[in-house]
This record gives C-alpha cells, sequence and structure tokens, in this order.
C-alpha cells in the first residue's frame, strides 16, 4: 500500500516534469502567455484599486486586503489545477472520443494518470500571479503557508466538481459548454468577487452546488481570524466533494464504452 | 496464455425513429458484438485475428485487455481476468492501437520511456539497460532524441513499439499496427513483431485488415465475422484447403478484346488476363486450348491464390449461406 503509493507520486512528478518539458520546448509560447495571464489578472486588481481609491479604501467593511486574498488564494488554486493537473479538462473530451482506453491500458491510477496527461501553459500565470500577491499580502511566513494550504483546498474543490462535470459526457455527451459556464461563468466569478456583494439566493448556491463558500470564502474568513469550527467545517466537505467525485468517476469507468477514435467532422 | 470460453458481448443503443416521439424517446436495442467466442492461443504463438469492419475484432481485444467488460462468458489472459484484475494485468501486456500513440508527441520518445519507467516501476538502472536493448536492437539510437512530432510515421511506429516492450509484456495486442503506413515502414514494422517473438518469446495478437501483415508475420490465423469465429486454423493449412484453386495469368503478344471469359475474371489489362479456376476440376490444357482462339499466348503460369482470396473466399461464403 505504502509502496504503491510512493510509485504514485513518483509517477505524477515524473508526468508533471514532462508537462514542464513541454512547456520549455515552446519557451517563447509559454512566457507570453503566463505574461499576458498576469496582466489580465492585473487588471482586476488595478480596477478594484480605482474603486477603493473613490471609495476611501473600504466599501461595507471590504478592504484592498481582503481582495487581495481573493486574488490569491482562488488563483493559486485555479493556477494549479490547470497547471498540473490540466489532463482533468480534457477528461469529457477523453470519454466521448474514446482515448480513456490508453490510460485503462496503464497500471497507474487512473485519474491521477488523466489528470498529469495535459497542462494548461498558460495556467503558470496563474500560479506565478496569485503565489506573488499572496507573498505581498501575507504579513508572516506562516501566513504565507495558511495561503497555499487553503489554495490546496481549493485545489481539491475546483478538481473534484471539474472531475464531476466533465464526468457527466458518459450520459449527457457533449458536456464543453456546460463545464464551461459552470468552472469559469459560476465557480470562478463567486470566489473571485467578495461574499458579501452575493445575495441569499446566490449564498445558497455557493454553500451547496458551486461550492465557492467551503473553497475560498471560509478560507478568506480563516485568514483573518482563525476558526477551528469553520475549519473543520471546510474539511469536511472538501472530503464530501472528495467522495462525490471519486464515486462519478468510478460510475465513468463502468459505464465507458470505448470507441475507435478516427477523426470526424461534427 | 489466453484462455476464452463461450465469450459474449451486448452493447444497448439508442435507436432513433421518425418523429418528436422518436426524438425524445428514442428506442433502445441490444446488438452482439461479440457472439459465443471460444479459443486459446498458446505462449509464444503469433495470432492474426481478422474480420470485416464491425465483426467484434476491436470488442474481443478490448474484452482481453480490460477495457470492457464481458456480458458473459470466461476470460482468462497471462492467468488473469482482465476486467477484474486490469491493472495487474497491465503489467503482462502491451498493446499498440494503430490509431493511438502512447508516445508525448511534443517530448522526445526517450523523454516518454522514462515515465513509462515509473508507470510500470521499473527501477532507474534496469530500465536504462531495457532501453539501451531495445534501442539498439532497432536502431533508433539518435531518433529517440528528436521530439516524436518530428518524426517519420514509420520512425514513430518503432519508438512505439519500444514503448510497448519497456516492461517485458508477456503478450502484446497489436490492432491494426501497420494501419495508413507505406509499403516500407509496413515491412519494418512486421520485421520488428517477428524480432520480438523470436527473440523473447512474446505472445502477438494482431488484428489487421491487411492481409499481407497476417500472412508474414502469423503462424495461426482466426476470422471473425458478425460476432462469431468463422474459421481458426493455420495458416499454412488454411491456404492448403484452397491449393487446387489458382490464379491462372495468360500475357499474349498484342492487346485483346472481346473476351467471352467462362472463367472467375480477377482483372484484364491490355495483354494480360488473369482468371480463378479449381484446377481439379478442370485441367490447364483445356484453359490454354480455349484460350489460344483470342490470340498468341506468350507466357501462361498458375499461381496459389494469395491469403487475401482465401479469405475474402470464406466471407463469401458465409454471407451466402446466411
Amino acid at each position: 500500500m505504502l509502496m504503491e503509493a510512493k510509485n504514485t507520486i513518483n509517477f505524477i512528478i515524473k508526468s508533471i516534469i514532462c508537462n514542464i518539458k513541454i512547456a520549455l520546448e515552446y519557451k517563447k509560447s509559454f512566457v507570453m502567455q503566463v505574461i499576458f495571464m498576469m496582466v489580465n489578472n492585473g487588471f482586476f486588481l488595478i480596477f478594484w484599486g480605482v474603486v477603493f481609491g473613490i471609495n476611501g479604501g473600504n466599501i461595507n467593511g471590504i478592504g484592498m486586503k481582503d481582495i487581495m486574498y481573493l486574488w490569491s488564494i482562488p488563483v493559486i488554486s485555479w493556477g494549479a489545477v490547470h497547471f498540473f493537473f490540466g489532463g482533468i479538462k480534457e477528461l469529457n473530451t477523453y470519454i466521448i472520443s474514446g482515448t480513456l482506453d490508453t490510460y485503462l491500458l496503464q497500471p497507474k491510477n487512473m485519474f491521477f494518470n488523466i489528470a498529469t496527461s495535459k497542462c494548461d501553459l498558460a495556467a503558470c500565470g496563474d500560479l506565478v500571479y496569485g503565489t506573488i500577491l499572496g507573498i505581498i499580502v501575507s504579513d508572516s511566513i506562516l501566513d504565507f503557508l495558511m495561503i497555499i494550504v487553503y489554495s490546496i483546498i481549493g485545489l481539491i474543490f475546483l478538481a473534484s466538481i471539474m472531475v464531476i462535470v466533465r464526468s457527466l459526457a458518459v450520459w449527457l455527451g457533449d458536456v464543453e459548454n456546460i463545464a464551461h459556464v459552470y468552472e469559469q461563468s459560476l465557480f470562478a466569478t463567486f470566489t473571485t468577487y467578495p461574499e458579501a456583494i452575493f445575495g441569499k439566493g446566490i449564498k445558497f448556491l455557493m454553500f451547496t452546488v458551486i461550492p465557492a463558500m467551503y473553497a475560498v470564502h471560509f478560507p478568506i474568513r480563516l485568514m483573518e481570524k482563525f476558526d477551528l469550527k469553520i475549519f473543520i467545517l471546510v474539511i469536511v466537505v472538501m472530503i464530501i466533494y472528495i467522495l462525490i467525485a471519486k464515486y462519478i468517476f468510478s460510475k465513468v469507468l463502468e459505464k465507458y464504452e470505448s470507441g475507435n477514435n478516427i477523426a470526424m467532422k461534427g | 496464455m489466453i484462455e476464452i470460453q463461450n465469450l459474449n458481448k451486448t452493447f444497448t443503443k439508442q435507436v432513433r425513429k421518425k418523429g418528436l416521439k422518436g426524438f425524445f424517446f428514442p428506442e433502445k436495442k441490444d446488438f452482439i458484438a461479440v457472439n459465443n467466442i471460444s479459443f486459446n492461443v498458446k505462449k509464444g504463438e503469433i495470432i492474426g485475428f481478422v474480420g470485416p469492419n464491425g465483426a467484434g475484432k476491436s470488442t474481443t481485444i478490448k474484452m482481453l485487455t480490460g477495457i470492457l467488460h464481458k456480458t458473459s462468458g470466461e476470460v482468462k489472459v497471462a492467468g488473469l481476468d482482465p476486467a477484474k484484475e486490469r491493472k495487474k494485468l497491465a503489467y503482462k501486456i502491451g498493446c499498440m492501437f494503430g490509431q493511438k500513440s502512447s508516445l508525448w508527441m511534443h517530448l522526445p520518445a526517450i523523454d516518454t520511456y522514462y515515465l513509462l519507467g515509473a508507470m510500470y516501476d521499473i527501477p532507474k538502472d534496469e530500465l536504462e539497460r531495457r532501453i539501451e536493448k531495445l534501442v539498439k536492437q532497432f536502431g533508433i539510437e539518435e531518433i529517440i532524441k528528436i521530439p516524436v512530432r518530428k518524426l517519420s510515421l514509420g520512425q514513430r511506429m518503432i519508438c512505439e513499439i519500444v514503448a510497448i516492450m519497456l516492461h517485458n509484456p508477456e503478450i502484446l495486442f497489436l490492432d491494426e499496427p501497420t494501419i495508413g503506413l507505406d509499403i516500407m515502414v509496413k515491412e519494418k514494422v512486421r520485421k520488428a513483431i517477428l524480432e520480438l517473438n523470436e527473440k523473447f518469446g512474446t505472445t502477438i495478437f494482431l488484428t489487421s485488415h491487411d492481409l499481407s501483415d497476417i500472412e508474414k508475420v502469423c503462424d495461426r490465423i482466426i476470422i471473425i465475422d458478425d460476432g462469431k469465429i468463422i474459421k481458426d486454423e493455420n495458416i499454412e493449412e488454411l491456404k492448403h484447403e484452397y491449393l487446387s484453386e489458382k490464379f491462372v495469368e495468360i500475357i499474349y503478344d498484342e492487346n485483346i478484346e472481346n473476351v467471352d471469359f467462362e472463367y472467375s475474371l480477377v482483372s484484364k489489362e491490355e495483354n494480360k488476363v488473369v482468371i480463378k479456376v479449381d484446377v481439379s476440376k478442370i485441367k490447364m490444357s483445356e484453359i490454354l486450348e480455349k484460350f489460344m482462339k483470342y490470340g498468341n499466348i506468350i507466357d501462361i503460369e498458375a499461381l496459389p491464390l494469395p491469403l487475401e482470396e482465401v479469405i475474402y473466399d470464406i466471407y463469401t461464403r458465409v454471407e451466402e449461406k446466411k
């Protein structure tokens, strides 16, 4: 068991190294994507800076530090999932095209094998940007370490919901647009704006089907003031999401019907 | 090495009927992909598994490798149940599906080999020894350092073969390994398959639509049609069965026209006519006499039927029976 875990971790690291080697194979493109992504993220912070400048640095108790947490923790999570585990984004495509065959023929853990099969180069920009912001906003090393811990929690939430939504391809067929709306329009929006601006209806969603509260807003509250009960709640909900994702992923493997992957129109 | 008893696979598919009701409530229908097949493969054998499109070849291979679960029947591959022991089986088999690559396109093959080493838990020293041995055997020392996307198709296929051999598999499943390759590369791949069998005693289970692959590489052929096995025989024996049937090639000294063929015509180009005859029923002298009336024959030759023709004949007979 311990040996298997060690071998799996070794495989994950080697797989990620391969992805980084690919990034370095296209150095110029990689550097440009990273810079553009950082500039893109930077604009949001400038926008908030202007808003706070007009309103005297505080809007309904929300300050620039809260915004910096919001553009650090979820952005690190987002960047890490897409850079290190970019294959999750391909799960629905693999299901439809029959590409899961390749992974079923290999002895390593299916999920990690798929997850580390691809890398979204631009996501490295998110990762770097979030980390720099995390360093700036941290008052101490412990603060920064907590940002990393909460980013990992956010990563697990994001990876779980991506697995859940993209696995639906096995029942619904093409779910790319559904996944795009869920991950980018809903989850990303709900995690990069302060929780105070959302009404009760949206908050209900953020506590249930789009777990933005547990993935980002509770951790930000914990950054400001640690509360063991909230921390435990976040961990419990995270485990529930992992189990749901694991169950649905196992159903995908049962229901998967393979295919003959020949490029076709349509 | 492979034991299959009464293996079945049924897929349930939705069939859409006309109208709005048919659109929202499609009918579900069962399709039998593999119908009660049984066969065994011994260690070191090279099996050609052939059949027309949709015959059940790929479905059978996918059940043997654990990708698909059987509907009923018994399957054992290298002593393991593929559906229940997929991960364990993965260490004992190597698979190459013609349309799918196991190599990372943007990296040199050597990087994929090291990743596969981690995939199959091969210690670094041992992995390097195996890479060196295989790379030397196939003469691809320089090729493995170039990103795969820059390689020719033939070079890529040889790199693929090395990739599936790194963990010393007992059985290789090759599904259309020569699809889309030119004649030179096909020969290279066939040579590589034979070398693996000779040097490592690897059992090989090969499907191909190119029957020259089967003829040049395999010892035994299993023909599947409509999910059922219609022939399971040694290739030489199969060809022997059809020994009395021959292609007769007649060459005239000039172009001939308006020939009234009584025999089964295979081809006619300018001054050359090829017919198919059963020489146990018709004498060659009789054929010669009949064809002499169309012009001056400068050459005549009787050739054994190629495997392709034998299999086509088997398919035709099965279709006629249906």
